[in-house]
């Protein structure tokens, strides 16, 4: 569904005084994400996930290697086209304040094309899904975390995306909220729909991923199922696999 | 570009632009409720103060209460009624005047001057109501010295006003009333309307740029299909389309506050003339088209200061200087001698205030109308799309925000060497441009010399400048490097042949543009008025170092260094032909630009660029200068000139021979890459 391959994202940083140094916060990463799988991108801080997830989601340019999203017989490689097959969400997503949730669904919907009579039904359709009801025609600047971290939400499924990409989207929620993304997320993957999300949480990992894909300087560190993790790492539990693939003080979860 | 698209991202960013409340202060409660409060107040509050100065009674004290008692009854009693005076005795010699003055209680002091010939009025011009006192008594002591007058012709047997009036003399304005009100108010409307125009943008584009970045919502719409150029086009619709708004709503506010205005004097005096405001239809109507015009430009150029600021407050850091910039250009309007000429058509700000004037004025030009309006929506368009070349959304949304531009960068952080950013080329250039015509133009008119002084000093130093600050290689940007002499004997045959062939262009833009080419020959003669040496310094070496600097070394570096030669080639001479702003002058100067441009390619010196262009200067001033002396060495400059046929094989073929002789140095100095290049 999605493929990518030998993605690398340099960026310049600042070393010593007056002086700037290009180093690789993506290196030479390839994946491939199949219809109905979940998969979860850890790393420590600073590994490279957020970046990783962007160049997919086709919000950054790579320097090197491509994206690749394919439907069927059809191969996309042109970035917008890509953006118009599925719903990002990082967990710092901002909406339009003075907008409300159905305006904001109404101008999303339109921009990807949909009909209007498509719009109005997807917008009562996950509105229930997601109990939007009471606050979809308030602004969002008035609603609560949860409330808009629901909206953003709604934003990526307007368009029925065949996969998700979500950058920690549980990050900073309570525990009801943070339990309604993960419902949403195995739910979608009922419907066949694919997941591929980054998370500091190893329990929700363990609970939800096909497959995980461990990073560590922006490079892949580790990658398969989670029994295969715990066979290369000779652990029983995500939280150990990382201590050990991580150097100790380098690792930074929950 | 989809423009179904773009429609979605107009809508959502005109619904939250106009949900700001910040917007709605500017757009709508300034000018529908704070200016007619402050006009109209105003005049109220000023027409009670005057009444009530007018009728006030004054304390004055006077000297001459039992010495001149008709003076006294004159004052107490005077023809017009709305003197009041309440008069005092005093004696001047033992008086302290400023003391009494300053206590306030007394308004003015009147007493006859030392020789008895006249009377002296003591007054605090820096107190009002001592002011109003000084006038009313000047009045009583006019009407006193017109009825002694008066006496002393009756007693002479003459008639006072035979005498005093020998002849009547009576206005014959043949203005018609809508005239010279249009002429009043193309005085103040250009600028009312430029500020408002300004205002009415300002904020609509710091809030669609740094204001949605502060907010963290750009990276929310850039995970929609989107591109770059969409969505700066969407935020620049909308910026545009809040300024118009609110433009024409101060127009609306103005124009009532007008109306009321005139009706108010309408109903108190029977002097004020009936308008017909149909006369003006023609004239609001193109000034709509000119909002437009506008509209595009300024809103351009405000996203332009906007898009690079991570904050809001930054966003208005940068935008101040833009705003005073317009706001200075828009002073243009209040001078009378400034006409619109068609290079003054082409000067941003000033050329929309001029044609405004004019049109308010009745003075209709379809060409001067074409060239502003044609020009704003360029200029508009080219900021536009090197906008939407510039904003790159990654480096927005998650590099340190300055994109392209070095220069916004933190200095201690910039990248020691290279060649400048398009995107610092893209701010450079305008600089230079808005610096050489206000600096520049503002030093001309005080001397010609320090004019041409200044405006160099601009083209060669502001380069100069960012690319040090840019911390760019000085050496590779400005091609510091000696070269072959080829390159130099190359150059100069390349430029006489360019010179015959950018002739015959001149010759035929001259016709086309007549006017342009008497207002370059006027220019040219007040220079010349120097001197020779003076003009082959100033004419000719100065701008030979000077361009050469800008175009072929910031710009050229610049260009090519991102795109094609070739395209690098003609975008710098295209761009050193228009900053020549002048119609005739614009295709010979490409031309010319084309040439120094190939040679600096090629040679990758600075060098024999500012040799040739030294040449084509210098044989300008030389052949005004000496005119017969040059004929008779080169029969081209002379008064009957030479065929075009001639012209051109001979520019051609001078062409052609300095190609070869560039090609062969290039051969025999970069031995291994002369293939690959052009």
């Amino acid at each position: 569904m999605l493929e990518a391959e030998n993605l690398v994202k340099q960026f310049e940083k600042n070393e010593k005084k007056h002086k700037k140094v290009l180093f690789s916060a993506v290196d030479h990463v390839s994946l491939h994400i199949k219809e109905g799988e979940i998969v979860g991108v850890l790393g420590p801080n600073g590994a490279g996930k957020t970046t990783l997830l962007r160049m997919l989601g086709c919000l950054m340019q790579p320097t090197e290697g491509v994206v690749r999203y394919t439907d069927g017989d059809r191969i996309i490689t042109d970035q917008t086209e890509i953006k118009r097959q599925i719903g990002y969400l990082s967990g710092n997503t901002k909406l339009y304040g003075r907008l409300s949730t159905r305006e904001l669904l109404t101008i999303a919907g339109n921009i990807y094309g949909l009909p209007e009579n498509v719009i109005h039904a997807r917008i009562e359709e996950i509105a229930q899904i997601l109990s939007l009801e009471d606050f979809i025609d308030n602004r969002i600047e008035k609603l609560s975390t949860g409330q808009t971290q629901r909206a953003s939400i709604s934003r990526c499924l307007i368009h029925s995306p065949k996969l998700y990409i979500f950058d920690e989207p549980t990050l900073g929620l309570d525990i009801v909220s943070s339990s309604a993304i993960v419902d949403f997320m195995r739910a979608e993957k009922e419907r066949g729909k694919a997941v591929l999300y980054s998370t500091h949480y190893m329990e929700e990992a363990e609970l939800l991923c096909d497959r995980i894909l461990m990073l560590a300087h922006g490079r892949v560190i580790a990658e398969g199922t989670l029994p295969e993790i715990y066979a290369q790492t000779e652990t029983t539990n995500l939280r150990d696999a990382f201590k050990k693939l991580i150097p100790a003080g380098k690792e930074e979860m929950s | 570009m989809n423009f179904k698209v773009i429609k979605q991202l107009y809508k959502k960013e005109i619904l939250d632009v106009l949900r700001d409340k910040k917007t709605i202060i500017m757009m709508v409660i300034v000018p529908l409720l704070i200016y007619p409060l402050m006009f109209v107040g105003g005049m109220v509050m000023m027409s009670k103060v005057t009444t009530q100065m007018d009728t006030q009674t004054y304390e004055i004290a006077v000297d001459f209460m039992d010495t001149n008692p008709e003076l006294v009854e004159m004052f107490l009693h005077p023809d017009d009624d709305t003197l009041h005076f309440k008069l005092c005795d005093l004696n001047v010699m033992d008086a302290d005047i400023s003391m009494i003055l300053r206590g306030e209680k007394i308004n003015a002091i009147v007493y006859e001057n030392e020789d008895g010939t006249g009377y002296n009025i003591a007054y605090l011009s820096s107190v009002t109501n001592s002011s109003y006192a000084e006038q009313k008594v000047r009045q009583v002591l006019s009407a006193y010295s017109d009825s002694l007058t008066n006496q002393s012709l009756e007693a002479a047997g003459l008639d006072p006003d035979t005498v005093l009036h020998p002849f009547e003399v009576e206005d014959d304005d043949r203005a018609s009333t809508e005239e010279t009100t249009g002429s009043l108010l193309g005085v103040i409307v250009p600028f009312m309307l430029v500020v408002s125009l300004l205002m009415g943008t300002m904020y609509p584009a710091i809030d669609t740029t740094a204001g949605e970045r502060e907010r963290g919502t750009l990276e929310t719409i850039l995970t929609l299909p989107v591109t770059n150029q969409e969505l700066i086009f969407s935020k620049f619709l909308t910026v545009g389309t809040i300024g118009v708004a609110s433009a024409l709503l101060n127009v609306l506010s103005m124009g009532g506050i007008g109306v009321y205005l005139y009706k108010l004097a309408a109903q108190t005096t029977s002097m004020v003339s009936k308008i017909q405001v149909s006369k003006f239809v023609p004239a609001i109507l193109v000034c709509c088209l000119c909002i437009l015009a506008f509209a595009v430009l300024i809103s351009a150029l405000s996203m332009c200061f906007c898009v690079f600021a991570k904050t809001y407050k930054e966003a208005n850091n940068y935008i101040t200087p833009l705003m005073l910039l317009v706001m200075f250009a828009s002073f243009i309007g209040f001078m009378p001698n400034v006409t619109l000429t068609r290079n003054m058509a082409l000067v941003p700000v000033a050329n929309i205030c001029l044609l405004i004037r004019d049109l308010l004025a009745f003075k209709f030009s379809f060409s001067s109308i074409t060239i502003v309006l044609f020009s704003n929506v360029a200029y508009g368009i080219i900021a536009v799309l090197v906008l939407g070349k510039l904003y790159n959304s990654e480096a927005i949304l998650f590099g340190d925000g300055t994109g392209n531009v070095q220069i916004f960068e933190r200095r201690s952080n910039m990248i020691k060497g290279g060649v400048p950013s398009v995107g610092d080329v893209c701010l450079v250039l305008p600089v230079v441009l808005v610096l050489m015509i206000y600096a520049g133009g503002f030093a001309s008119a005080k001397s010609m010399l320090v004019g041409l002084l200044v405006t160099q000093g601009i083209v060669g130093g502001v380069p100069l400048l960012t690319a040090w600050y840019t911390k760019k290689d000085m050496r590779k940007t400005f091609r510091i490097r000696l070269c072959r002499p080829g390159f130099l004997l190359g150059g100069l045959v390349l430029m006489m042949g360019t010179i015959l062939v950018g002739m015959l262009l001149t010759s035929i833009t001259s016709m086309l543009f007549p006017e342009s080419a008497e207002s370059m020959t006027g220019s040219m003669e007040a220079i010349y008025s120097y001197g020779y040496g003076v003009c082959l310094l100033l004419i000719a070496l100065l701008p030979a170092v000077c361009e050469e600097l800008l175009f072929r070394g910031f710009l050229l570096s610049s260009l090519e260094h991102t795109m094609k030669k070739r395209a690098a080639i003609l975008t710098a001479a295209i761009v050193f032909g228009l900053y020549h702003m002048n119609l005739v002058q614009t295709p010979t100067t490409a031309l010319i630009g084309m040439a120094l441009c190939y040679v600096a390619v090629q040679s990758e010196s600075l060098l024999p660029g500012m040799l040739m262009h030294f040449f084509n200067n210098a044989l300008s001033v030389t052949a005004a200068f000496y005119p017969k002396q040059v004929a008779r060495v080169l029969p081209i400059f002379s008064e009957n000139g030479v065929p075009a046929l001639v012209l051109i094989v001979g520019g051609v073929g001078l062409c052609v021979l300095g190609v070869y002789i560039i090609k062969r140095s290039k051969n025999k100095a970069f031995p291994v890459e002369s293939d690959a290049r052009l």
